[in-house]
Order: structure tokens, then C-alpha cells, then sequence
């Protein structure tokens, strides 16, 4: 996974980056609310210069939903 | 005698006297168990509702309030001579203060009472919503469908459409 999203998941999360994985959902992880869900979208927005949708951002259900999404907006 | 009849007017007034004052004036809903003050400063929008154990001070300055706005319970609502402005359909929750004026501070011989308040007014939005337990400071002005999220600390700017949190609010999102 890109570093820079694992650095922006640990930090907000209090996860080691070797913790930050794919799998990842917010049923695991109990920082991951609706508030900082979306800190989150915020984060990854400003750090690769990208804008998701609403739907977009409703969709992101799990780690790897958001990796995809950053990399079909970034390619 | 202004004195006396202010006092008569604070504590022999029952709440449902003041509930049906501003029911006929501004048809709007103020609980008979809130403290709203009688005063020709306070102007509320048609259809706004102002629920029990609020308490609401504008002696200093006005506070005008638009339509359809939902204040919760126990809020506490103070206007400084600045004044305070909430714009239509907002909705406040249960404890908020929105507090418009400040103490000066500027000297260390006498006491902060006595330095006397400074007020730059409070700014709150068309179709804001401010979560539990906000502190809305003198200064605040919150722009069109902003969120505070609950026990922020507002006394600066927040954007329109902006969703604010935590102590000094910052912006964490932008609605779309």
C-alpha cells in the first residue's frame, strides 16, 4: 500500500503502520467513527490532491475501498 | 423606579405570561419553563422554539433570531452590545452557550470587572447545526450550513458548509 496513506491511517487511528492493512474496517478499528471517517476522507483529499464524491465517500467501507479509489484518482 | 419595575418584571412575571408574549408577537414557541428576558432587543423569526432551562440575556444588545430555528434545553444565550445573530432553520442543541461578550484584561491593578467588556458580536448562519455542548465565544461567526461537532470551541471563523470540531474549532470537512 502507499506509504503516505498508511502514515495518514496510523496516525489518525493510533495504529502501528505495520497494523494498517487492506482488511482494515471500521468495525475493527474504534477510532474509525463517522468524525473521523471523515478526518479521513479530508486527510487523503489534501495529501494527493484529489475530490471523491459523497457516494464516493459513503462507499469507503473498508481500507481497501479507499486505496482503490486513491489509486483510480490518481492514475 | 425603572430599577423596581425591571426587578417586578424579572421575578413576579410567570414563564407562560412570557411564552404568550412572544407567541402573539413573533409566533414563536418559548417554552414557560425557559428564562427569556423581556426585552424589545430580542427578535425571533416565525416558527422558532426555544426549549425548557434556556436562559436568554439581551439587556446589553440585541439578539435576533431567524425562522424556524430549534434551540435545545438548557442553553445559555447572552448578547453583548455587539449583539448576536442566528440565521433561519439553525438548530442549537441541548447546552450550548453562545456568549457575546468578553471581559477586558489589560491591566493587573484593578479587577476584570471593573475593566469593563469588550464585544465584537456573534455571526451564526442560515442552516447551521451546533452540536452538545458548544461554547460559541464573542467573535464567532459561523457561515451558511456549517456543523460544529459537539463541545467545540468556536471564536473565530468557520466557513460556510464547513463541519468544525474540537478546541479552537478547525475545519475537518467540507460538505458536498
Amino acid at each position: 500500500m502507499n506509504p503516505k496513506l498508511v502514515e495518514i491511517v496510523a496516525e489518525l487511528f493510533d495504529l502501528e503502520p505495520a497494523a494498517v492493512d487492506d482488511a482494515l474496517t471500521p468495525e475493527d478499528v474504534e477510532l474509525w467513527d463517522s468524525m473521523n471517517h471523515l478526518r479521513l476522507v479530508s486527510a487523503v483529499e489534501e495529501e494527493f490532491q484529489i475530490k471523491l464524491s459523497m457516494q464516493e465517500i459513503e462507499s469507503i467501507r473498508s481500507l481497501a475501498v479507499l486505496r482503490a479509489l486513491v489509486e483510480q484518482h490518481t492514475s | 423606579m425603572m430599577r423596581a419595575a425591571k426587578l417586578a418584571q424579572r421575578f413576579l412575571l410567570p414563564g407562560f405570561v412570557i411564552s404568550l408574549i412572544y407567541g402573539f408577537r413573533f409566533r414563536a414557541l418559548v417554552s414557560p419553563r425557559a428564562e427569556v428576558e423581556l426585552s424589545p432587543l430580542v427578535k425571533l423569526g416565525k416558527g422558532t422554539q426555544i426549549s425548557s432551562f434556556t436562559k436568554v440575556k439581551a439587556s446589553d444588545g440585541p439578539l435576533t433570531v431567524g425562522a424556524r430555528v430549534s434551540i435545545g434545553t438548557g442553553c445559555f444565550i447572552q448578547a453583548g452590545s455587539a449583539g448576536v445573530t442566528i440565521g433561519d432553520d439553525s438548530l442549537i442543541s441541548p447546552n450550548v452557550s453562545i456568549v457575546g461578550s468578553n471581559y477586558r484584561y489589560d491591566r493587573l491593578d484593578i479587577p476584570m470587572h471593573q475593566q469593563g467588556e469588550i464585544t465584537k458580536g456573534v455571526m451564526i448562519g442560515k442552516d447551521v447545526w451546533i452540536g452538545v455542548g458548544c461554547a460559541i465565544l464573542d467573535g464567532a461567526c459561523i457561515g451558511d450550513h456549517a456543523i460544529i461537532a459537539p463541545n467545540a470551541v468556536v471564536s473565530g471563523h468557520v466557513a460556510e458548509k464547513t463541519i468544525a470540531s474540537g478546541n479552537p474549532a478547525k475545519p475537518i470537512f467540507t460538505r458536498r
